[in-house]
Formats: C-alpha cells, structure tokens, sequence
C-alpha cells in the first residue's frame, strides 16, 4: 500500500480511528494485524516469508539468552538466514545472469523470475540488527513474538525505513501510550511536509530525469537538468517517505529516528553520511565498518569496503557498486587531505556536486550509459522544453532549499514555532500544492524497490 | 547545526487544527471549482442548451461525433436542410466516445421530443475505449451511471473509488487541469486542454474495445427503445487517403444493424471539397451537409 494512495489514507483513518478506542495492550496487536494488512497488500504470499523470517530471528534471539554457549552458531545463523534471503530474492537473478553470461549458458529461468518482496533489505537489516544486538548483550531478547512482530512489521517504517534499532522502537511498542498534544502537531507537520516533498517535488521532477536518464541521446542540457533533478527526486521521495513515516507513527505514541538531516546542507563526504539515509549509515557503521575494523586498521580499505556493500544493499547491478566505490572513495579521501580552507557555503556547494554525480551514476541503467551521457555534455544547448524543465526545478527546489535553511538554523520542526496565524498560512500553502500540483500518476516510491 | 526533531515550542498548531486548516484548504479549492472554473470541453452545457430548445412539433435530431463532427458539419444549415422546421443539436465534441455520447443521450435528453440520433464517425471513434480521465464523462454522469462506468473502466477497487471521488468533487475531477494551469502560469509547461500524459491516476485504462461497444450497444437499444432511429453517418474521407475497410469494420456494422442501427453509406464527395487528406474546405462542408441532410430525410422517411 502507498503512502501516495487514497487506499491508505482511507486505511490509516481506520487503524488509528480503531487505535484510539481500544485499550492500549489490544491496540499493539491491532496494529499488528493492520501491518501485515499493509504489507499483504502488495501480495500475500510476501508476508508469510517476512513473518517466518522475523519468528525465526525471534527464536534464535531467545536461544542465545537460553544457551550461550551456542550464541555464536546461532546468531550466525540469524546472519546466513537474512543474507540468504536477501542473496535468493535480491541477488540470486543477477549473480546467476553474470555467471551465465560468462560461461555462455543461459540462465536458469527459475532465478531469472523472482520477484523482489517489497521492503526486504529494510526489515532483514533491521532483524538482524536485533540478533547481533541480541548476541552481543546490548539488548535482552523479546519474549513475546507478536510483540517482536510489530517491532519488525511495524507498518509506518516496514517498506523503506527507517531501519529501527530494537534499543529505540521496541519499548516504545512494549509501552505504547497515548501521544501527547504536542505530538499530534509534530506529526501534522511531518506528514504534511512529506506529502509536499513526495507528490509535490518527488514526482514532478520525475519527467525532468526521464528526459534525461531513459531517452535515446538525449542532449546535454537534458543530462544536465536530469542529473540535478534525479538528486532532488530521489532526496524528495525518500526523505518525504521517512516524514510521512515518522508523522505518521507519530499518531501512534512512537518516535522513529531522523533519517535525513538536511544532506544537501553537508560539507564534505564524511557529514553527508551523518545526514544522508541515517539510519543505513549507522547500521554500516556499527555491523559492518567498526567490525572491519573501523579507523584502526586500514580505514581506507575499511571505508571503501563498507561502502561498496552498501551500494551493493541497494541492488544486484554495477552501477549501485560504483555509486558505493565513488562514496567510498570521496571518504577515504576526505580522511586523507586536509579540510581546505574555504568558507563553507563553498564546500557545501562542493560536497552537493559529488553527491550529485554520485546519483549520475545511481541512476543510469549501466555504466555504458554514464559514459554516454559524459560525452553528449559536449554540447549543452537549452531548447524551450529544457527551459521550462529548468523552471520546474528552480520552482520545486528553492523553496524546499528555503525552508530546510530555515531549519538548519532553527530545527526540523522551527515552523511550529512561528505565531500560529503563520502556521496556518503554511499549512494551507502546503495543502493546496499538494492538492493541485501532486502528482495524479501515483509514482511509487524509489526505495521500494531496494 | 541543528538538528533536534523535538524543538517545538508550546505554540505549535494544534494537530487537530492543522488537520482543519487541510479540510478548509480542500474545501476551498472544490468551492473554487465549482463556481469559478470552466471545465474544458462543453458537452454538457451544449446537451443540456438542446434538451430546453427541442419542441414537441419540430423535427430534432441529435448529432454525436468527435472534433470533426464538431468542424464538419454547418449545423443550422443541415436543420433547414432536413425541413419540418428541423432542428439539429451537434453534440459532437473532441476527445468523446461512446461512453459520453450514451450518458448525454440517456441522462439529459428528452426521448419524447427528439426524432433522431445521428453518428458521425470514423471507425476508431466507436471503439476509442472510455477513458473518463480525461473525457468529459463526469459532467454527463448521474450517480446510477457511476458503479457500471467504474466496472468497465478498471479491475482494481482503488480504480474504481476514483470514479466515485471524481463525480462527487468537481476539484479532484478536474485537478490535473488546475494544476497544468498552475505549471503555465509559472513559466513551466505549455497550456494544454488535456492532462499531462502518462499512467491515468488511479489504476489502469482498460484498453478493451468491448467496453467502448457495450455502452454504443446500450445506445442503440435503449434509443430503439424509446422509439429513437439511431443512424451511423461515415464521416467522408478524401479519395486520396480512402477509407479502407476491413474484416472488424465489416464485424462492428453488422453488430450494429443485428442491434437495430442503421448505416448511411459514406457521402459522396471529390478532391475538391478538401483542404487536405482529412479536412473539408468550405464548398465540401456545404456539399456534405446537404449530402447528409438528403441521406437524414431519406432514412427518417424510410423509418417512418
């Protein structure tokens, strides 16, 4: 089920309408079963391999507290069964085409087929977070298993984040109470701000990048505009997704991470990590970078490493590893040199061109086609349709630039803390460009697909 | 930086105010639609100016057909041209299909007064698939019609809640509109009468001929019914580009005659009555409007 649906919308007034009438304890299994409503939406069979593969997780949890000896084994089992997953549905069609394509067989339809079960790398990452958590003694395994159900199912953040650590999300679901007046402003605002980012710049800049990343030699001016407007899409519809997310468990008495701080506001590699996709980079840093190593032994390699995977998380394809490679690369080099001397609006500036190549590179379909649109720069000339894509992305991304320079300096939620005649002039604002401006098409959101 | 997520101070907006101010927002825009906006097209306006203007003692006709039944024929012409004091109502509109024509038909025509229905057509008009996105169909829908337009339309439930949420609100029927509008006038895209093109909103087009025949078949037989000749009226193509028939021409008008329509052959027209392959110049309007006045008389003269 979309965020972007009259489906949820319809579907959201029901849950929290029922919410608000139960009694709490019965309001945690009611949004149990109205998250695997959610997810089963898509396809049912789905959410019989995403409840098996979190009661596994669940079990082994409770053996390693019951047998410690055996946590070792089992918590690499937890590992091997979500990798596993995650290798059949995720890896297993492009590893086997490469192979194939090598050896000149074909490829064994059966591999080739498999569809990808929304929001799999999200909830495995945040499964296996719990066990290793769990094996390492930071966290006590839960005990009962609809209760760790919720905390994996948890239908605002199940399909795309942001991937919870069971430290942060599972108390909140264990104590759930009633938000506080406070909260339902905040979610207002997280919702509302989302809905504007998603539909209103996300999908609207869409034909800007098809022009440029899906066509037949495009033209220069045409990569040009889609480079810049795919950085703004995808920030848009992710960062928008993980608003909605948060306003709308919110609703619910639950706090989810900040998953974007302002990325386009970093000023250098190592700080658009700090606030692009949070919660991955932390779950990199803590599961995958420190274990490597982390910055005592060969950083350099230990970067590169983690960020390769990390492309590699995104999808089987050469592109996601070079976008991880060219990360990889930005940080180890930000390591080595010196910070420059330069004001920072300039390295801001910087760091957002390096962000936006990296895209360049996300995007495209091969790297055969990066280079192709390297070489159609040569000639840059700005026909009428490029200029009104020009003005469709100067009218989307001011005045999202705008507002998070506002709260850069005076936090996420500064707006709600202007005179309340203010306030309301904002909402309405933003309610009318999502009502007319939002897109009609009902674009999925890009880390669906991941 | 600042980066806190809990910085809001006691005076946020309340949620359920904020949540208001949307509904406010929403409900301002649907009033807007209502009394401000002009819907593209004018179908409904120009059937419901023909159901007042027919009389019990004149002859009226209503003509259906797309853009070039609207440019094709000199209507006021072809009315004297029929005699009986005849009156002929051209409802013919561009981008309209059989789903529009049977809802004018049925829901604002008065079948007591009216003597004929006249279709103009090219083949592929009578099986252009309802596509009530972007058609005119809303404005010509009653509630009734709206779960039988939904069953065609689309599969999914989510499909077929558009359809519901569009003949209820004239500001979601025509969003795409206003908001194409609101991208011209920043400087950002063309003015365009259609929305922009893609995925229709909601769900799928059907792209089944059948439900374009099914509601053509329910205008034939609900306007024999009444006691109404429905006539189909090629429209004339040059002798240059032709009018080629084929087996699923030959297929569709045999159904429609099984069904009780009748076929008017093609008129006859030259070389010279065209602008160019498609469009007449004005010697061929006049020339097919007198050819179509003499095939009307003829056949209503048969029928009766």
């Amino acid at each position: 089920m979309l965020f972007n649906s009259l489906a949820f919308v319809a579907f959201l007034g029901v849950v929290y309408g029922a919410w608000r009438v139960l009694p709490l304890a019965a309001g945690r299994y009611w949004l149990l079963a109205a998250s695997c409503v959610f997810y089963g939406w898509w396809d049912w069979r789905f959410l019989g391999l995403l409840l098996a593969t979190a009661t596994l997780d669940w079990a082994l949890a409770l053996g390693m507290e019951r047998w410690p000896e055996r946590r070792k084994a089992l918590v690499t089992l937890s590992v091997v069964s979500n990798l596993g997953t995650l290798a059949v549905f995720k890896y297993a069609g492009f590893f086997s085409r490469e192979l194939a394509d090598a050896l000149g067989l074909a490829a064994p339809s059966l591999l080739l087929d498999i569809v990808l079960p929304v929001g799999i790398s999200f909830y495995t990452f945040q499964a296996m977070a719990y066990t290793i958590d769990v094996y390492r003694g930071q966290v006590a395994a839960c005990r009962k298993l609809l209760d760790f159900l919720l905390f994996i199912t948890f239908f605002p953040q199940l399909v795309a984040g942001p991937i919870e650590r069971s430290s942060h999300l599972l108390p909140q679901l264990l104590q759930m109470r009633r938000p506080a007046a406070r909260e339902h402003s905040e979610a207002m605002w997280f919702i509302t701000w989302g809905y504007v980012k998603k539909v209103v710049v996300a999908d609207n800049l869409a034909p800007i990048v098809a022009a440029g990343f899906d066509k037949d030699s495009p033209g220069g001016a045409a990569v040009v505009l889609a480079a810049y407007a795919f950085t703004w899409q995808i920030y848009c519809d992710f960062s928008g997704y993980s608003d909605i997310a948060r306003g709308v468990a919110r609703l619910f008495g639950v706090e989810l991470m900040e998953n974007f701080a302002r990325p386009f506001f970093a000023a250098s590699p190592r700080e658009i990590w700090h606030r692009w996709h949070v919660s991955l980079s932390q779950w990199l840093r803590d599961y995958l970078y420190l274990p490597l190593g982390g910055n005592r032994a060969r950083p350099g390699f230990n970067l590169m490493a983690t960020m390769v995977l990390g492309g590699l998380w995104h999808g089987a394809n050469y592109t996601y590893l070079a976008w991880g490679a060219w990360h990889g690369g930005a940080l180890a080099l930000g390591r080595r040199l010196p910070r420059p001397n330069l004001p920072r609006s300039l390295l801001v500036v910087a760091t957002f061109h390096v962000t936006c190549l990296g895209f360049v590179v996300f995007r495209a379909h091969s790297l055969a086609q990066v280079a192709e649109m390297a070489s159609s720069l040569s000639t840059v000339s700005f026909t009428p349709g490029a200029l009104a894509h020009l003005r469709t992305l100067l009218w989307l991304a001011i005045p999202v630039t705008l507002l998070e320079w506002v709260q850069e300096r005076q936090g996420t939620l500064a707006v709600l803390g202007w005179p309340r005649w203010a306030q309301g002039l904002v909402y309405a604002l933003l309610w009318a460009s999502i009502l007319v401006l939002g897109s009609s098409y009902g674009y999925e959101f890009i880390y669906f697909q991941f | 930086m600042a980066t806190s997520s809990s910085t809001s101070s006691s005076s946020a907006l309340p949620g359920w105010l904020a949540a208001l101010v949307a509904v406010a927002t929403l409900l301002s825009l649907e009033a807007y639609a209502r009394l401000g906006y002009h819907a593209p097209g004018d179908m409904a306006s120009r059937a419901r100016a023909a159901a007042a203007a027919m009389r019990a003692d004149s002859v009226d006709i209503t003509l259906y057909g797309t853009c070039l039944g609207e440019q094709t024929l000199d209507t006021r012409l072809l009315g004297g041209a029929v005699g009986d004091g005849g009156q002929v109502h051209n409802l013919s509109s561009a981008g309209t299909g059989p789903l529009d024509w049977y809802l004018a038909q049925s829901n604002l025509m008065d079948a007591e007064k009216l003597d004929a229905i006249v279709i103009l057509y090219v083949m592929g008009d009578l099986y252009r698939a309802p596509s009530p996105w972007q058609s005119q169909a809303m404005e010509l829908a009653r509630w009734k019609d709206v779960p039988d337009i939904a069953r065609w339309s689309c599969s999914t439930r989510e499909c077929q809640a558009e359809f519901y949420l569009r003949r209820a609100s004239y500001f979601y029927r025509y969003r795409a509109y206003l908001g194409n509008w609101t991208w011209w006038m920043a400087g950002a895209r063309g003015l365009s009468r259609d929305p922009p093109e893609g995925k229709p909103p909601g769900g799928e087009r059907s792209a089944a001929e059948e439900a374009a025949l099914h509601y053509l078949g329910r205008l034939v037989t609900e306007s024999r019914a009444a006691g109404i000749p429905v006539l189909f009226l090629p429209m004339p193509l040059s002798p240059r580009s032709g009018q080629p028939r084929s087996g699923d021409q030959a297929r569709i008008e045999g159904w429609l005659q099984g069904l009780g329509g009748q076929l008017l052959p093609a008129p006859r027209l030259d070389r010279g009555d065209y602008e160019d392959d498609v469009h007449l110049n004005g010697r061929g309007k006049a020339n097919f409007t007198f050819a179509t006045a003499e095939l009307i008389k003829q056949a209503l003269g048969e029928l009766r």
